[in-house]
Formats: C-alpha cells, structure tokens, sequence
C-alpha cells in the first residue's frame, strides 16, 4: 500500500542524514555493459572508511578498493548467477550497510543463489526471497517477498520502506518470521512500447533497527522494470487461443477428412 | 486386466507421476536453475515455468548458439569455446537419452501426456476420432519435425548471434511452444499466453503460439498426438536413437504381412512396424517407445521391447488376448453411451 510518509519519518531520516551523513550508492552506467557482460561500475558517495566486500556465488569473498568515490565490481571469470555487493560503515553507534546481489552471465558455477542468500554477510540484512530467477526481472506491479535477518535470525516488527527512484514510497512492518510482501508500484512515467524502449530504475528497501545501544540501517538495492503487461494483451492471447481451437475442431471433422481412416 | 500387468496403465502412472514432478516439482528440487536437475532434460519441460523440476534441452542449446556459438563466431573468437557450451549441454542430454531413449517422449513428456489426455477425453465425449492417419498425410507431416528443429532451434538463434536477425529470434521454438503455455498455465501464470505488441517478431510469434495451442488442443481431442508429430524434440531423439539402451525390436514373421494391428495402434501412425519385414531394430524417427505396438501384437515375441539388448516386455498371446477386451471394454464406455443407457432403462 502506497501512503503518505509521516512527518516523524523524515524528520528521523532528516536527522539521520545531518548527524552521520549515509552512504549513497549509484550505478554509473556502462556504455560496453550487455546482457550482463560488462563489469558493473558504482559510485559510492560518503564511503570514506568503509568496508566493501564482493561475495561471489559460490561463498569466495573479496575486498573492493574505493578510487575516486567510484568502485567496480569484478567480474567472476567462471562463475555465472547472482554474486552479492556489501558495503559496511561503522561507528562507535551506529553500522551502516548497502546490500545489492546482481547477476552476471558466464560458465555455469552451479552455485543456487540460495546459499549465497542464507550466508550471513552483515548483522541487519534484507534478503529476497526469493531474487528473480534467471530471465526474469523486478516488474512494476509484481510482488515479491524479502526476510528481515539479524544476527541470522529473522526480525519481526521491523519497520521496512521500500522507495523507488521515480517517488514511490511504501512501508510496512515485518511479520513474526521476519517476512515483507512489497507490491512494486507502477510508477513508471512515459512508458514506451518494449523493453529496451524503457530504462530500468532503482529501488531501495531500507530498515533500521536499535539493538544493544546501537543503531543499524541497512539497504538493499535493485533494480526494477516497466512491466511488459504494458505492451501484452492477455485477452488477445485468449482470442487467438480460441481461434485455434476453432481452427483445430474444423481440420480435425473437416480437414483431414480425406486422408484419415476414421 | 490387472493394472500391474496392463503396460499402458504403466506408462500413464509414469506420465502423471512425471508431469506433477515436472511442473511443480521445484517444491523438492529447488526455485533456482542451478537447483535443477540437469538442465538438458530430453523432455519438453519448459523453463518458463517457475515451478519446475527441469529444463527441456532446447532453451539451453537456442541460447547457446545465440549468444555463444554466433557471438564468437561473429566476433572472430575461439570456435571451440564457443562450441562448448552446446556441447555440455548435448552431452548432458545424451547421458539421460541413453538410459531411456525415445522413452521420454512416451513416458516422461509433459505435453505429450497432455494430448493422450485430450483425446481419451475426446473418446469418453465420443467425438468422432480419427484413430489413424492417411499414409500419404503422415508422410507429409514427417519431415516437419526436422524443419522446426532445424530452423527454429539452430538457424534462427545461430542467425541472431551472428547478428543476422533481430533479439526477439534466438529462442524461436520456445516462443512459440504449447509447452510454455502449458506448463506455466499449470504454474498458474497466465502472462505466457499473453499476446505481444513490442515488436513485429514477437507479435507473429505470440500469436502463432497461441494459435498453435489452442489447435493442438482441439486435435487432440481428435486425432493422437499431434503437436508430437512435428515436435522438434522427436527429431533430436531420432537423430541419435542409435545410441540409446532402450529398443523396440521386431522378429517378423510371415503373418506379420497381413496383420497389421501394431500399425493400427501406433499412435504415431508408424506403419512400417508392420511393413518392414526386415530391420530388427524398428524403433523408427517417430518412434516414442509407447509400447503400444508389442501389447497389441498377437503373436509371441515378434515385438519385444529391449534394454541393453535383454527383452523385458515381449508380445504375447496370453497378454494380448485380455489387453484386446481391456481395450474394447474402455472405448464401449463412452458418455453418450452411458446416456444412451440410461435412457433406454425403464
């Protein structure tokens, strides 16, 4: 459900920004970037300091140098599927973290996403459950599941937003297995006929928790697509079912009638 | 007849048994693709399909040769490498191949399983069926299968990786396959039946796939199988149907020449189980390894179905005889029949 924020929110948010300044993270677009090939690039603005490691499928982890606000994720020359990006900042009170799990086509590792996600990879994480399968994408107007976990155990009655870059925002609560259903919202503005006609866009679900005299928010970011109903017509596909049949019942009395021994 | 001894009743149990685990079976095996099974099933399991326990073969080699084989060659790259991922996947798929042959066309195929179905739907309607096929329209219907599998599975995605033809072609067959629609309406996601306006490509394709569905199921219902007859996945089969355990076999003898009744119950319509008196080894193109053929044959072991050479369900009399009344007690039982009778009560 789509709400207006209350102002408590983004006075809390706009506290939160003045006193610890959070990390933002943007994908730079790659212009040799195709079907997943090209090595995606971010830029990370205020990751002074903070710790950045690349989970690939199969549990190898890796630390990620920050040149010039930017970092680049490697990729897996023989693994294929979802690899994770975890980027942490810690303070004396707080810890802060982006989460991203992004796919990258190559040789099979046969690696299930599934172990990636179940691996505990910062205290306070958002995982999906499930990611979008190969081939398959975060569609405006489609619903998806994710888990609240800290410290490896499911977070019940955390307060979850979900924002997306084109102005939607939608909270909700954690249920007692930790659980979030998001309807991601159809906000795409000028959408045009295909898929490579619409530029995917990001969004984000963050949740904060306190626990222990510390203050954890974390992130977890995709991106999502113009869903391709847009462009699809589920009632011509029934029509033309229909025709087929029709088809089908005059050819099967009709038809072969002359070459079949009935 | 006892179900145990009724080898169609078998294969029926095997077909259901495998559609349920074929279309809701990443509940045991897993959601994601490295959670599958093989990934190169030699059965039209379609991947579109979020539910599913197994990939059919052919998703993976479209894909292959589109954005690897056609990639590398058109960017001068190492042909072999190129090559490779096609031939894991061929090599995965021949592994299952050899172990059941033709068998997963007959006893694992989703969509086939389907079409047998709708026509005993069909029959218990009491449509008027046509049980077999003119020679002369089965000999034209037969080369199809070796066309869809040419075209649709190796030149057009070989033709979109080198550049030739647009994206929306480099898994042609699977867009257009009644298996993706069935399967993923068995899934229960209606977007696969969904006509597409994006593009001209995908527009044709959708609504020949659509097209293509709905005529399959309404022949089904009257004649047998008919998507199999032309199904590119039966060509692949016949291609290396030489190397695998499973075999139909045939000892003619010379009342082979004027009984036929193997023929009459292929569903195939495979009409040289009867009229080659010479090959031992029948299991023709067509083939799907059913079985029909040797539970209809009368006389002892002159069909015999062979793993690895060791016959292990061979034509009898004493089978056929009761199998026969089976056969006809079944198609007696019909829905105007049994209206009929209740009518006809006083």
């Amino acid at each position: 459900m789509i709400k207006k924020i209350p102002f408590s929110f983004w006075l809390l948010l706009l506290s939160s920004q003045l006193s610890a300044a959070s990390m933002t993270l943007k994908p730079i677009p790659n212009p040799n970037g195709h079907h997943g090939r090209g090595a995606p690039t971010f830029e990370l603005s205020n990751g002074e300091q903070a710790q950045i490691h690349f989970w690939q499928s199969d549990l190898e982890k890796q630390s990620l140098p920050l040149e010039n606000q930017q970092l680049q994720l490697k990729r897996p020359k023989s693994l294929s599927g979802y690899h994770a990006l975890v980027i942490e900042k810690h303070s004396d009170t707080t810890l802060e973290s982006i989460q991203r799990y992004d796919y990258f086509n190559g040789k099979p590792g046969g690696f299930s996403p599934a172990v990636l996600l179940s691996q505990p990879k910062t205290p306070l994480e958002i995982i999906p459950a499930p990611l979008p399968r190969e081939h398959y994408r975060y569609y405006s107007g489609s619903e998806w599941a994710f888990i609240i976990r800290f410290n490896d155990k499911p977070l019940a009655s955390a307060p979850v937003m979900l924002t997306t870059a084109n102005g939607s925002h939608i909270e909700t609560v954690s249920d007692a297995l930790g659980m979030v259903n998001f309807t991601l919202p159809e906000d795409f503005k000028d959408i045009q006929v295909g898929r490579r006609a619409n530029k995917p866009q990001p969004f984000h679900l963050s949740v904060r928790w306190d626990e222990g005299g510390k203050h954890y928010h974390s992130q977890l970011q995709a991106m999502y697509y113009v869903n391709p109903k847009h462009w699809q017509s589920t009632s011509w596909g029934i029509a033309v079912v229909v025709l087929g049949l029709i088809s089908g019942g005059w050819l099967g009395r009709r038809g072969l009638k002359t070459g079949a021994k009935a | 007849m006892k179900f145990w001894i009724n080898l169609s009743l078998m294969r029926k149990f095997s077909q259901l048994l495998a559609f349920v685990f074929l279309t809701y079976g990443s509940v045991w095996v897993g959601y994601y693709t490295a959670e599958k099974l093989s990934v190169a099933l030699p059965a039209l399991s379609c991947a579109y399909n979020f539910e599913t326990a197994d990939y059919c073969v052919l998703i993976p080699l479209q894909h292959q040769l589109d954005h690897r084989l056609g990639m590398v060659i058109a960017n001068g790259g190492n042909l072999l490498m190129g090559l490779l991922p096609s031939l894991i996947t061929l090599g995965t798929f021949l592994l299952f191949f050899i172990v059941l042959n033709k068998a997963f066309c007959g006893w694992i195929c989703p969509l086939g399983f389907f079409q047998e179905v709708l026509h005993m739907l069909g029959q218990k309607l009491g449509l008027r069926r046509h049980e077999s096929l003119s020679a002369a329209l089965v000999d034209k219907i037969r080369p199809f299968k070796w066309l869809m599998l040419g075209a649709l599975v190796f030149v057009f995605p070989l033709l979109t990786g080198l550049g030739y033809t647009s994206h929306d072609l480099g898994d042609p067959f699977c867009k257009v396959c009644p298996s993706r629609l069935l399967s993923s309406l068995a899934g229960g996601d209606s977007a696969q039946l969904n006509v597409d306006t994006s593009s001209t490509s995908l527009l044709v394709l959708s609504l020949i796939a659509d097209f293509l569905f709905g005529l399959m199921i309404a022949l089904a219902l009257l004649v047998r199988q008919p998507f199999c007859r032309i199904c590119p996945m039966l060509a692949l089969h016949a291609a290396f149907r030489k190397i695998g355990l499973l075999r139909l076999v045939k000892h003619a003898k010379p009342r082979c020449e004027r009984c036929g009744i193997c023929a009459k119950a292929c569903p195939m319509d495979i009409r040289e189980i009867h009229t080659d008196m010479e090959s031992k080894d029948v299991t023709f193109a067509d083939c799907t390894l059913c079985g029909r053929c040797v539970e209809f044959c009368p006389d002892k072991d002159v069909l015999q179905l062979k793993y690895a050479g060791v016959a292990f369900f061979s034509a009898d009399p004493k089978y056929f005889k009761p199998r026969k009344k089976a056969q006809t007690q079944w198609e007696k039982n019909t829905l105007p029949a049994l209206l009929k009778s209740k009518t006809e009560k006083p």
